[in-house]
């Protein structure tokens, strides 16, 4: 009988640490780099679930090459090419770790690559009904494959800054 | 005993053992009809992309042959007394400009636009809305230049359009160049 209480309550607080998460509010910014000017493009409907052990998280996020904006619909439709958008429609991203730890490492995949990036900037908060994490880090083209765009015969740099904030509310709370 | 185990099982579909799976692209809602490749859509981009490569590099091409069709267009006048015909340079020049020209109008305006595509951007539109300027331009200007041509010859005045030769050959590099300064302006 006791050993049983003790599975109940073991399991009964194993499932109170464990917290999931929903994005409620995101905004993906990339920024490339041409001598005659710096574009921004921004995604704001970024699908993400997380899951957490206090800091230690599941995180899993998702965006449309196609959602991306610049503000330049030719420019927008050559990223299309770049990023074979209609092959790979996605760009998903993943995140294993403790995310208070230094180093935060992101798992990107995109173009049809997957690669490994680590965070150059970050910013995390914890509250009892949401997370806050915000990113900053670079990508460079040539490890994805991606063919750099050109305007008038000059091509960008291969390193794109990308910068991320996100807002998450905590799913397992009931209002 | 049997309450205790009531509650367990309860608990069990009430709270799920969320860290022992992996989050999927279905836990986002992402079903796999989302991430379908359409070969045939990315075809046509790339196609898209080449066609305006090419636009962009005979664009350059083009300003580059106008501005020197301009530069030896003082050349070209006949000097009664000096020359028994004037310098073709100009001429040629012109000729191969309009190829050039063509060639550019040829690739934009077969370049694939794919179906989801919104038109956005306030220099792009500018850009295009050129056209209108430099297309006319463009068939009225070796039409007014071979008018010239032919009065210069005949040792006449010029008059009419090819009196207007000199503008009309101005304002199309004019209007081209600007095109082209457009697509390096964000605004």
């Amino acid at each position: 009988m006791k050993n049983l209480i003790l599975v109940f309550v073991s399991i009964f607080s194993l499932n109170l640490l464990a917290q999931d998460f929903k994005i409620n509010q995101a905004i993906v910014q990339y920024k490339v780099k041409h001598p005659f000017k710096t574009i921004v493009g921004v995604n704001e409907q970024i699908k993400g679930k997380a899951i957490c052990e206090k800091s230690s998280c599941q995180i899993l996020a998702a965006l449309k090459v196609k959602e991306f904006t610049s503000g330049n619909s030719n420019r927008d439709v050559h990223m299309w090419q770049v990023m074979k958008a209609e092959k790979y429609q996605n760009i998903v991203v993943s995140i294993n770790q403790d995310i208070e730890k230094e180093k935060v490492l992101i798992n990107i995949e995109m173009a049809g690559i997957k690669n490994t990036i680590e965070a150059k900037k970050k910013f995390i908060q914890f509250s009892k009904d949401e997370m806050k994490l915000d990113l900053d880090f670079e990508v460079n083209l040539n490890d994805f494959n991606i063919e750099k765009p050109s305007l008038l015969t000059v091509a960008i740099s291969e390193i794109v800054e990308i910068h991320v904030e996100s807002l998450w509310k905590n799913t397992n709370l009931k209002n | 005993m049997k309450f205790l185990i009531l509650i367990i099982l309860m608990t069990n579909s009430t709270f799920t053992f969320a860290n022992s799976n992996q989050l999927t692209l279905e836990d986002l809602g992402i079903s796999q009809s989302d991430t379908y490749e359409n070969l045939e859509a990315q075809q046509e981009l790339e196609l898209r992309s080449d066609y305006l490569k090419k636009h962009q590099t005979w664009g350059l091409v083009t300003l580059a042959l106008m501005t020197t069709t301009f530069l030896f267009g003082h050349d070209a006048e006949y000097e009664k007394g000096e020359h028994e015909s004037p310098n073709e340079i100009h001429q040629y020049l012109g000729i191969v400009s309009s190829l050039a020209y063509w060639t550019t109008f040829y690739y934009q305006y077969n370049a694939p636009k794919p179906k989801d595509m919104t038109d956005q951007g306030n220099n792009i539109k500018l850009h295009k809305a050129l056209a209108w300027v430099h297309v006319p331009l463009m068939i009225l200007t070796p039409i007014s230049g071979l008018l010239a041509w032919q009065a210069n010859k005949a040792g006449k005045d010029k008059t009419g359009l090819a009196a207007q030769k000199e503008t009309l050959g101005g304002l199309t590099m004019a209007s081209v160049g600007l095109a082209a300064t457009l697509m390096i302006i964000e605004f």
